[in-house]
């Protein structure tokens, strides 16, 4: 167990379970936390999972899966006030067995919920097509990860989730979810007596030592791939795929990630600056960087009659970008924002609890106050070096028809 | 200054009121913290569109608080926004019904980011060229909405609910209403909302008292001029519906329902407005949430997804709840909703769950204080309402449970219209 102490309002339980990514296992892994979470031995349905979670003044689980590199991580999480302000002292110990309930008692999962899940599951999936954004993304995914499971759908295919079954996933469950490697961090205002509490209560196997290999790779970069779609929509999504190969651990990391916020990062960014403001082309751009993938995804909502256009102008400020390189007030200016939002994250909760994990799961010992060095130590050529291991890989486009109403 | 101290949450606040009108209110946090957030906003928003200027009735088009929410950062030497990212700051703005807020999330240079801020907000620059060019940004904002089925439901059901109040149209105003804007609209504007008198700051975690005592003190003594406040004039809004139903065949993956009440807005005082508000939101929770037998029902029964939820609007004259779903059943859904809402709600309250309501609240409460933006920005809200938000707590001392199903007598059939998109 990992204690974070301070003095936050409420108190974070989150428990990290860490498994290789594996496309078989995705489907198990993006069902199991809402299963988990929804009902157990004692409170035997959603309604009576709900008032437990009212009783405890609005208590609330947020569960995740996402894929760190070759890992995928399924985090659950509980949040309460803390006891002090609302003067309840059996608060810490309910919310502890609650807890203890979710993760660890099931004797079995009951079908009419596992049937309800899996109902909700596949209309979500009947309904992706409506939210065109996410629509987007995910077929810009599967595209420009082909072959890799980064491409694979997180909750696994319609498919899958049609085929499986309440007895399949319990197996999941009992045989190699609770063997995953699994991480408590605790975080919030907790007392000696209250740590002592979460070691009696938390008897199961919570803090394994072991460690998953961490890999950080992608395909090399390939020829161009071009795919327009067309659909009902009033704008054009632009996805932009750059191959990128600088990982978290690599010596130019801390220059990638400024060159991202150059890019896109911020308000200040060339995209931001040249394509909207100064372009007029579109209300929101930016661009990301995965630095476990070495990968910058380019995004963008731009007028439909003239998605031509801002395509060029997106991939001819890239290119101006690698040619040119930036300059000193560039470079100054993400400097201080990136510092900016380093800091800030140190009085987010939840921020926090995700850090000490990361650290904990990649065996980073790097210190805030390092990392705020080595960014501050990056140059100008740092990041021209890091410019030329840019290349556009993979460009997806999905727009309306020539029939929307011109109103400009 | 003033301060005043909330023991059981260990909050404090300074509040220095100017000669000039602005009050500015601070929020600190005790070391070791990092941020500070500064948010100046106005009560001028998207519901502001018809004002007295010297006797004469001034209309504006839709959408003009969120069109001059953009052109604040245009200044005669560039965008503001370089500046805020020089100094290592992060900078926004963000319109609502009834007010406009502009913000910066600081960890070092407050004072010189605040200087900035106050720079930008007393130096309107609206060209007949950069409003014009920043039409293009904020059709592209709108078209990105109006390509969410969910944004356009609400859209033409607020349409199918309002005669005339200005809640009828988005927040960002419409494709045609912008296009109306001008440079003359947003000076005009401008000067009869955006002065000293009008403004509050709210100032949220780290922070220099006595440094930020000295900016203000200065400011006030630049700026001494307090002006009269503009009142907003409504329309007439008659309390009947403008349609009461509507189906359209459409391109969608599941039917989707959106069902709107619509309200007799009340004449009561802000307190009781907002105590009214807490009433409905959590009688709505106890009746249709996810702990309620209604919810588990529908879902047992195959009739809601994860995609259901409930949003309620209390706005100047304008009062209303939403209720959206999607359903392979939408026919029957909308029975059944409304049968719940006009007949069996008072029997589905129960005491029992408004007893753990009121620990949900309280708890809500206790959230949004652990968030920097969140506080800070409920705060600013209330304040505009003439409330402080550490007093909200304590007006939930005072609701019944017996209130709660009193105001289940402001949802009545002739109240209601529904929207289909059915699958086509």
């Amino acid at each position: 167990m990992l204690l974070i102490k301070n003095d936050f309002k409420t108190i974070q339980f989150a428990i990290f379970f860490t498994d290789f990514d594996e496309e078989r296992s995705s489907v198990y892994r993006f069902l199991l936390p809402r299963l988990l979470t929804s009902h157990t031995n004692k409170l035997i349905n959603k309604t009576k999972m709900n008032e437990k979670l009212e009783d405890l003044y609005g208590a609330y689980f947020k569960t995740r899966v996402e894929r760190i590199g070759n890992l995928s991580i399924v985090s659950i999480i509980l949040t309460i006030v803390d006891p002090i302000i609302v003067s309840d002292n059996q608060l810490f110990d309910h919310a502890l067995d609650l807890l203890n309930q979710v993760l660890f008692e099931h004797d079995a999962f009951d079908k009419e919920i596992f049937l309800e899940e899996q109902r909700m599951l596949i209309e979500q999936w009947e309904t992706l097509y409506d939210k065109k954004r996410l629509y987007a993304h995910t077929k810009f995914y599967e595209h420009f990860f082909k072959d890799d499971t980064y491409g694979y759908p997180m909750s696994g295919t319609l498919k899958e989730i049609k085929k499986l079954t309440v007895e399949k996933i319990y197996d999941y469950y009992k045989n190699v979810f609770l063997s995953n490697t699994k991480k408590l961090i605790v975080n919030g205002r907790i007392t000696d007596a209250n740590k002592q509490k979460i070691e009696n209560m938390m008897t199961h196997d919570i803090d394994n030592a072991k460690k998953h290999s961490f890999i950080a790779h992608f395909r090399p970069s390939r020829e161009l791939l071009v795919i327009e779609e067309e659909t009902q929509m009033q704008q054009a999504i632009l996805k932009l795929g750059y191959h990128f190969p600088i990982f978290r651990d690599d010596l130019l990391y801390h220059a990638a990630v400024i060159l991202d916020t150059i890019l896109g990062g911020y308000p200040e960014s060339r995209l931001f600056k040249e394509i909207r403001e100064q372009d007029g082309l579109c209300y929101d751009i930016s661009s990301s960087y995965d630095y476990y993938k070495g990968v910058i995804i380019v995004s963008s909502g731009v007028d439909l009659k003239q998605k031509d256009k801002a395509l060029d102008a997106i991939k001819s400020l890239v290119v101006h970008m690698i040619e040119h390189g930036i300059n000193d007030s560039e470079l100054e200016h993400a400097k201080a924002y990136y510092t900016h939002q380093i800091k800030s994250g140190l009085d987010s909760q939840s921020f926090l609890t995700k850090r000490t994990f990361i650290r904990d799961l990649l065996n980073h010992n790097e210190t805030i106050e390092e990392r705020l060095i080595e960014i501050e130590k990056v140059t100008l050529a740092d990041v021209e070096k890091a410019l030329k291991k840019i290349s556009l890989d993979t460009i997806y486009v999905l727009h309306g028809g020539q029939n929307d109403k011109e109103i400009l | 200054m003033i301060k005043k101290f909330y023991e059981r949450f260990n909050e404090s606040v300074y509040i220095i009121k100017l000669k000039n009108g602005m009050q500015v209110h601070i929020l600190p946090k005790e070391e070791p913290y990092f941020t500070t957030y500064v948010e100046l906003s106005v009560p001028f928003g998207a519901l502001d569109l018809n004002y007295k200027d010297k006797e004469e009735m001034v209309s504006t088009p839709y959408g003009t608080a969120h069109f001059l929410e953009h052109k604040i950062f245009a200044m005669p030497d560039g965008d503001a926004f370089g500046k805020f990212s020089a100094l290592g700051v992060d900078a926004n703005a963000m319109t609502s019904y009834n007010q406009t807020s502009y913000l910066f999330v600081a960890t070092k240079n407050v004072i010189e980011a605040l200087t900035h801020l106050f720079n930008m907000i007393d130096t309107p620059y609206f060209t007949t060229e950069n409003v014009d060019h920043e039409k293009h940004i904020i059709a592209e904002e709108l078209k990105m909405y109006l390509d969410d089925p969910n944004v356009v439901m609400q859209n033409r059901l607020t349409e199918m609910m309002y005669h005339h109040h200005p809640l009828k149209y988005d927040i960002g105003g419409t494709l045609e209403s912008i296009m109306d804007i001008t440079s003359e609209i947003l000076t005009n504007v401008y000067h009869n909302f955006y002065h000293p008198s009008n403004r509050l700051v709210t100032i949220a975690g780290k922070v220099d008292v006595k440094a930020l005592r000295a900016f203000f003190k200065a400011y006030d003594q630049k700026n001494p001029i307090k002006q009269p406040k503009i009142k907003t004039v409504y329309p007439k809004e008659p309390r009947k519906l403008v349609l009461k139903n509507d189906v359209e065949i459409k391109d969608v993956g599941i039917n989707k329902l959106m069902l709107g009440i619509k309200l007799v807005p009340s004449k009561l005082s802000k307190k009781d407005q907002i105590e009214k508000e807490i009433r409905i939101t959590m009688m709505l929770n106890m009746l249709l949430g996810s702990s309620s037998i209604t919810y588990a029902k529908l879902l047992e029964d195959k009739l809601i997804n994860q995609s259901f939820f409930i949003n309620t609007t209390f706005e100047k004259h304008a009062e209303n709840i939403l209720i959206y779903a999607e359903s392979k059943k939408i026919m029957k859904l909308k029975k059944i909703l409304m049968k719940i809402l006009i007949e069996d709600a008072s029997e589905l309250l129960t005491k029992e769950a408004f007893d753990r309501y009121k620990k949900v609240y309280l708890g809500q409460f206790i959230y949004a204080l652990n968030n920097l933006e969140t506080k800070a920005y409920l705060y600013g809200k209330y304040q505009h309402l003439g409330f402080s938000l550490y007093d909200i707590v304590e007006l939930l001392k005072e609701i019944t449970y017996e209130q709660l199903i009193e105001e289940l007598k402001g949802i009545q059939k002739k109240n209601i219209a529904t929207l289909i998109y059915k699958k086509a």
